[in-house]
């Protein structure tokens, strides 16, 4: 509005100036004077030039932009956090609360690094980083030392080096190199190639009308030139300002216009199989009577489908009744994708306004769905009551001898030891070992930070990965005869009671498929904290059920829930994707962390195993068969060990994606 | 399965960029008259060519600024009334042409003809430059000599103050 009041200012100045000239053309002579006026107002025009593009260019930015549609959702790597939050801190005074916070948390991880590979105890671990003898790194030492700061009071130099040495340091402790993963150590997180998909501003059917900019401070060329012209006393320049008006005129002239739009989308396979690629085809056609003199849309490709032959996006001009088509190929992933609008952008022939559209089509979905293997993990003694085929720590009837008791008043009379009875004169009863039915709840972490990735630029989150596990351990459980239910550890609600049967297995499957709590894009509720789902979580879950959790265990809450989980009663069995990387320190020390955190439910009584993502489910499937087959392998390694499903009638599953984790059960 | 990586942007080459950059050569070669022109000219159109190769928006509109500053320059110098339109109105079209360019690799892939949107965008922005500096021509022309700074510049503050009011 400032500047607003200012052209006009200028424009009455010039008005009155033009009438002065007019009247009396010699009123200025161009002596020394003007000249040192033209010196002071080219400076003023330069000034002028900097408001003009100031003005010229922001408005017009990435906020007017299509949305980038085809690209799958950015996840964070482990570490990076630590990494950013490391770099932005300063070395002042101002910032020596976010140093210290820093300092703390990596204290925390050197603390327990101690207590879990060099036995020390906590107060010990605590001696030893104060006095700086954890490490022959001084540097690293230092972080925690007081001589840390030098020089004025606040100020602390160097900080990003000694959090990385002394990440360095901690990793190098539990064995952690760059090595490890054929990780280069470049020290630098690398970047995602693309900013997030910028989402649509708009909901389904709403439309806006925004301004560009981008011609704004045109008519401010018109002013300075007029201005210039007058000091230097050449009307000449004046007529290089007109090209300010002129485009000033031009840029208010018309408005985007907002045309019939009819829109077709088709798509080649609505049930393709992972990694298949579903070709989508996209007609727009122009059903007003006038000239789309520039037509932008962009199809919204739903999160987890990437683009990997054509583009979404296109533009063009549009006579009436002409169409516009383009074509475009996905690659499919797990998930029940919908295609139910579109973005649209017309601009008017200057560029000057943009009309915004969300257009809602009619609904074409895409559902891949996986095939995974069954794959059974050792359970615990936690049953229900029920008779089943699962081999518990129960006895009763049965086949298999157990030991024999005292006779009670009650015991069946078939139970009696005759023969006992016969030697010693002592009633007996004899126990058999009874299978029983458990019941198993799958618990998939699906909170916003499971949305964490090894490779920034896959895109491919631990959610998935957990997901794949959860289905492929509910179909092994399911085969051993437990009652499996569902549960999603997130904001978005789900759950599946305990049950068996084909028809339960399809809807778990079916869950893990299509529910919206393992989609592709992370919750956004914030506000729900995770005590709270927990809380959700422990409501429902019967007292009597064990519980399978996959978790990437990136934070804290999933090591939290395993242990309120064993405290009140259930057995649980870990499974976690591992999607820390050690290229750079912060990541190396991330993947410590998540190390101890496994390790510290594993003494707290969970079994733990470590989930391999394999980025080719063929050549797992290839691999189980392999295992199946007693084929070839002769070392299946840490990513091939079988495993026989508890009471599973002695049938062999494979378990080619499901390892033993270094530390063994506890 | 193999987990796609999304297309890298690739530099496209657009009309817009070639008409901008000659746009701005006009308005370069337009203001030669004196050597501080032909620098200033220079240095905008270089401008240009860095925001059109190096997707730079802001290079792009400080190129444009500096072609439209050579103009102004080479009427101080004793340029034509040509000279002045030329330079000017083409140093406008570059900037104008050069950020249509920028924007529809910001909005679409290389890989989407865009050769007629970018042509009437041209053929638009060219005509109101014709027509713009035509009748400034004109209008320049017509006014008795020694009054026409006055003229003008009551023409230009009259339009501008429409312009605001509107």
């Amino acid at each position: 509005m400032r500047g607003r009041r200012l052209i006009l200012a200028a424009g009455v100045l010039a008005v009155a100036v033009g009438l002065a000239l007019t009247l009396a053309p010699g009123l200025v002579s161009f002596d020394l004077a003007t000249a040192l006026s033209v010196v002071v107002w080219l400076v003023a025009l330069g000034g002028a030039a900097v408001a003009v593009y100031g003005r010229f260019d922001a408005p017009d930015a990435v906020e007017s932009a299509l949305p980038r549609a085809g690209e799958r959702p950015t996840y964070g790597v482990p570490g990076d956090d630590l990494a950013a939050t490391v770099a932005t801190a300063g070395a002042g005074e101002r910032d020596a609360t976010a140093r210290d916070q820093i300092r703390d948390r990596v204290r925390e991880t050197a603390v327990a690094t101690l207590e879990r590979f060099q036995g020390a105890s906590p107060r010990a671990a605590g001696t030893r980083i104060d006095d700086g003898t954890w490490t022959d790194d001084e540097r690293a030492a230092s972080l925690f030392t007081d001589d840390r700061r030098s020089g004025r009071e606040g100020v602390e130099t160097d900080f990003a080096d000694r959090v990385e040495r002394a990440a360095d340091a901690l990793a190098g402790l539990a064995g952690i190199s760059a090595d490890e993963a054929g990780g280069a150590d470049d020290g630098v997180p690398s970047p995602s190639t693309a900013g997030p998909p910028a989402t649509p501003r708009l909901g389904r059917g709403e439309s806006r009308l925004d301004r560009t900019g981008r011609w704004r401070g045109v008519s401010g060329l018109a002013l300075a030139a007029t201005a210039a012209g007058i000091l230097l006393g050449q009307s000449v320049a004046i007529l290089a300002g007109l090209a300010g008006v002129g485009f000033a005129a031009y840029a208010r002239a018309w408005t985007a216009p907002d045309p019939a739009l009819a829109v077709e989308r088709t798509v080649s396979e609505t049930d393709p199989a992972p990694g298949e690629r579903v070709r989508v085809t996209l007609t727009v056609t122009n059903e007003s009577d006038r000239l789309l003199p520039d037509l932008r849309f962009c199809d919204d490709v739903p999160a987890g489908l990437a683009v990997v032959e054509g583009t979404p996006r296109h533009t063009t001009a549009l006579r009436p009744g002409k169409r516009a088509r383009i074509a475009y190929e996905c690659e499919a992933v797990r998930g029940r994708h919908a295609f139910d609008s579109l973005t649209i952008a017309t601009r008017d022939v200057s560029g000057a306004s943009v009309r915004w559209r969300r257009v809602r089509t009619d609904e074409s979905v895409v559902t891949c769905r996986p095939q995974y293997d069954a794959l059974a993990p050792e359970l615990g003694d936690l049953a229900t009551r029920l008779t089943g085929r699962q081999d518990v720590a129960a006895t009763g009837e049965g086949v298999a001898f157990h030991s024999v008791r005292e006779y009670r008043r009650g015991d069946p009379v078939a139970s009696v030891d005759w023969n006992r009875l016969a030697k010693a004169g002592d009633l007996a009863t004899r126990r058999f070992d009874q299978p029983r039915t458990v019941r198993v709840v799958v618990v998939v972490d699906a909170r916003e930070p499971a949305y964490a990735t090894r490779d920034a630029e896959e895109r491919r989150p631990a959610v998935d990965a957990s997901v794949s596990a959860a289905a492929a351990l509910a179909g092994g459980l399911l085969d051993a005869g437990s009652h499996v239910g569902l549960a999603a550890l997130s904001p978005r609600d789900c759950w599946l009671d305990p049950a068996a049967g084909a028809t339960h297995r399809r809807r778990i499957r079916d869950r893990l498929t299509t529910d919206r709590a393992f989609g592709w894009l992370p919750p956004r509720d914030r506000d729900e904290t995770a005590d709270a789902q927990f809380a959700d979580l422990f409501t429902r879950l019967p007292n009597d059920a064990q519980v399978v959790c996959c978790s990437p265990f990136v934070d804290d809450a999933p090591a939290d829930l395993v242990r309120q989980l064993l405290a009140r009663g259930h057995d649980v069995h870990v499974t976690s994707p591992d999607v820390t990387g050690t290229e750079t320190p912060a990541r190396r020390l991330a993947t410590l962390d998540r190390r101890l955190r496994l390790d510290a439910v594993r003494r707290a009584g969970a079994t733990v195993r470590e989930w391999r993502p394999s980025a080719d489910p063929q050549a797992a499937r290839t691999a189980a068969a392999d295992l199946r087959t007693g084929g070839s392998r002769s070392d299946p390694g840490p990513a091939g060990r079988s495993a026989s499903a508890p009471g599973g009638g002695g049938s062999s599953r494979s378990d080619a994606d499901l390892a033993a984790d270094g530390g063994g059960d506890a | 399965m193999s987990f796609a990586r999304p297309p890298a942007a690739d530099a496209t080459f657009r009309v817009s960029y070639v008409l901008a950059l000659l746009a701005g050569l006009g308005a370069a070669a337009a203001a030669a008259v004196s050597p501080l022109a032909l620098v200033a000219g220079a240095i905008g159109w270089l401008a240009l060519l860095t925001g059109v190769v190096w997707q730079v928006r802001g290079a792009v509109v400080f190129g444009g600024g500096v072609c439209f500053t050579a103009a102004l320059v080479a009427s101080a110098g004793g340029a034509g009334v040509w000279a002045v339109l030329v330079g000017g109105f083409g140093a406008v079209l570059a900037a104008d042409l050069g950020l249509f360019g920028l924007g529809l690799d910001r909005d679409v892939d290389g890989s989407v003809a865009t050769t007629r949107v970018e042509l009437l965008h041209a053929v638009a922005s060219g005509s109101v430059a014709v027509a713009t500096a035509g009748g400034g021509y004109v209008l320049y022309r017509s006014v008795p000599a020694g009054g026409s700074t006055g003229v003008v510049a009551l023409l230009l503050g009259g339009v501008v103050l429409v312009t605001l009011l509107r």
